[in-house]
């Protein structure tokens, strides 16, 4: 049982054990010596009503003596013991065998003929003629109470304290059983079971909210874990193509025209593909929230639009914007700038002279939502689930300038700011839907 | 001019250093934090290259401490680092300009050269006057040979910059910073749609374009117009 000076669990269902059989033993000796006070107190009252009563008997010695014998006869539920001493101090009246005592109260001893000397509470009072009247009761009443009391409150104390303990145990190994289940878990995420997750129970308590807290981490991290990897295969297996061309490019620099020139171009190419690579990764990784303030989606969306505006129309596009008023979202400017910019590049970019393209900012109750569309060529319906993926670049876009990263990044914005990114076939064309939560 | 450069990869500062000597400037190198810190200090530049990371004393620190000894020399950082709260550091630290490696010469050359004798921060210029072209900044106007010429308000803006910059180049990415607070160059070539349609403007009924395109660099209003 080395574990239970070790377990918090433990620990903590024993205090709750003993402060609870604490307050039983104090609660035990408030009872005790009140009531053994109360009782006392009614004893001294009885003993002085029953002496004042005698003393009121008329007849004098005499009298009283007779009364005395008679209560004495007929005693019931009361046990008072009288004496009645003359002014010499012998005892001439009653059955109770002591010695004469002070006046007042006070404890005497007499002797029972039965059980040989005891203790009694007695009050005394003199009389007029020099004689002196006692009245008592015998001690062992109230002592009987008290012991009982005690006992009583021993057996409760008892009682609590076995049921504390056991209770101690019982919930010390619940808690125990609980957490072990999310120590063990996570010895086991630790030990390369990286998919594993907490378990949740039924409950929904606080193990439960604890437990998915920690899945969320996990979730976290584990999206960070893929997002690493895939960059890493990313580079492995996406930037070993334009280097080879960049190879051979530098190769034929002093034997073609224009071939520093093309591997110039080449390098820069490569270059940008490595920031996009890094800011996806930037924006992936988050901790961007810091840099977070209100931005006017309304004014964004017309400066980019006006900003794309005179490219769009050199092109031979038919391009124009709505954007709704007031939008306002929590979030990066230029991030959210760069990943509209990105919607419109790919719109240029991938469809002809002619085509129609538009970029509309709606505002709904909760969320903002900007929406690319075209009338183009489109994308295959097959295409369309994989678009957002990195590097992927459509059949039809092969030989279209681009790196396959525009659309990840789009993606990577809208998530880094709890929003989401959609596509859909615009029959014709492609519609680019982007909802990012809104603010007042 | 007299250009400190801190930089401590001995090939980068080498060839730095070549593409700024070619062109008439004179230029201090220095491979780590301290030198940079104790020339910087006691030296008088036209302007400053930092690069971010250097041995010794990191860039940035290096930065906070000329300025707190009351350096006002423009500083342009050097960085390998493009992340959106690594520019914000270093403008906190009292950078003028932040230029991502890798960068071309030409960029850099255009970027000292405007950092460079540049007016001071409380002298607001309210006029601008190029060869026959006027620029009043305050009612946004802008006449060519005394005949007002409407320009958009982003054309305004691209034109305003070249003409502060009279006789230096601007390039794209200073037009993308300064013009649409844009720190990324979009695929689609917003600059050059809207800097042509400000030329035909400046042009209609007029001989001569005021605006050079310098073919890889930028573009230039000539200081005489």
């Amino acid at each position: 049982m080395a574990s239970l000076r070790t377990s918090a669990a433990y620990r903590i269902a024993f205090t709750y054990a003993a402060a609870l059989a604490a307050a039983i033993l104090m609660l035990g000796i408030a009872v005790y010596f009140a009531a053994d006070a109360e009782f006392r107190h009614q004893r001294d009252e009885r003993i002085a009503a029953e002496l004042s009563d005698l003393a009121q008997e008329q007849g004098g010695t005499t009298g009283l003596s007779e009364e005395i014998a008679e209560r004495e006869r007929g005693r019931t539920t009361e046990s008072f013991g009288y004496a009645l001493f003359d002014a010499a101090g012998r005892r001439i009246a009653g059955r109770m065998d002591t010695t004469r005592p002070a006046p007042g109260f006070s404890m005497i001893v007499f002797r029972d003929p039965a059980e040989g000397p005891d203790r009694a509470r007695a009050k005394a009072l003199d009389l007029p003629d020099g004689g002196r009247l006692v009245v008592a009761v015998d001690s062992e009443a109230v002592e009987a109470i008290d012991a009982t009391i005690l006992e009583l409150f021993g057996i409760a104390f008892a009682v609590v304290l076995l049921v504390g303990l056991a209770g101690a145990l019982l919930l010390g190994r619940y808690l125990r059983q609980r957490l072990g289940v999310i120590s063990r878990t996570a010895n086991a995420i630790i030990g390369g079971e990286l998919d594993k997750r907490m378990p949740v129970s039924a409950y929904g308590d606080e193990f439960d909210s604890v437990a998915l807290a920690l899945n969320a981490m996990l979730e976290r991290i584990a999206g960070l874990m893929e997002n690493l990897r895939q960059v890493s295969s990313d580079v492995a297996h996406d930037l070993r193509t334009p280097l080879v061309r960049l190879r051979g490019q530098l190769e034929q620099v002093g034997k073609v025209d224009g071939a520093a020139e093309r591997a110039l171009e080449q390098g820069d190419a490569l270059l940008a593909l490595f920031g996009s690579i890094l800011r996806i990764s930037e924006v992936e990784g988050g901790g961007l929230e810091q840099s977070f303030t209100r931005v006017d989606l309304s004014g964004l969306v017309d400066d980019v639009g006006d900003s794309f505006l005179p490219a769009l129309s050199d092109s031979g596009h038919h391009f124009e914007w709505r954007a709704e008023r007031g939008i306002a979202v929590c979030g990066n400017r230029e991030l959210l700038a760069q990943a509209v910019a990105n919607l419109l590049d790919n719109a240029r970019v991938h469809t002809p002279a002619g085509t129609r393209v538009t970029l509309t900012l709606s505002g709904h109750a909760t969320k903002a939502e900007i929406l690319v569309e075209d009338d183009g060529p489109g994308v295959a319906s097959a295409e369309l689930p994989v678009l957002l993926r990195r590097f992927y670049r459509g059949e039809a876009s092969r030989t279209t300038p681009g790196n396959g990263l525009g659309l990840s990044l789009v993606a990577a914005v809208a998530a880094a700011h709890g929003g989401a990114v959609e596509t859909d076939d615009g029959q014709p064309g492609l519609r680019v839907t982007v909802t990012i939560p809104r603010i007042d | 001019m007299r250009i400190l450069l801190a930089e401590d990869d001995t090939e980068i500062a080498a060839f730095v250093e070549r593409g700024l000597s070619e062109i008439g400037h004179t230029v201090t190198r220095v491979a780590d934090g301290e030198d940079a810190l104790h020339i910087g200090a006691t030296e008088s530049f036209d302007v400053i290259v930092l690069d971010r990371m250097l041995p010794q004393i990191e860039g940035l620190d290096v930065l906070r401490r000329l300025r707190a000894a009351s350096v006002r020399t423009p500083v342009l950082v050097l960085t390998a680092k493009g992340g959106v709260a690594d520019r914000v550091d270093g403008l906190d630290a009292g950078a003028d300009d932040y230029l991502v490696k890798p960068f071309a010469m030409a960029e850099l050359i255009a970027r000292l050269n405007a950092l460079a004798r540049r007016p001071p921060i409380n002298e607001v210029v309210t006029r601008l006057e190029v060869g026959d072209i006027a620029l009043d900044v305050m009612r946004r106007e802008v006449t060519r040979a005394g005949r007002l010429v409407h320009l958009q308000p982003r054309e305004f803006q691209l034109l305003e910059l070249l003409m502060r910059n009279a006789g230096k180049i601007v390039t794209r990415t200073m037009f993308l910073e300064e013009v649409w607070g844009f720190h990324f160059d979009p695929q689609t070539n917003i600059v050059e749609s809207h800097l042509s349609r400000m030329r035909t403007k400046l042009r209609d009924g007029f001989a001569g374009d005021p605006v050079e395109t310098i073919r890889g660099a930028g573009y230039r209003v000539r200081a005489d117009g």
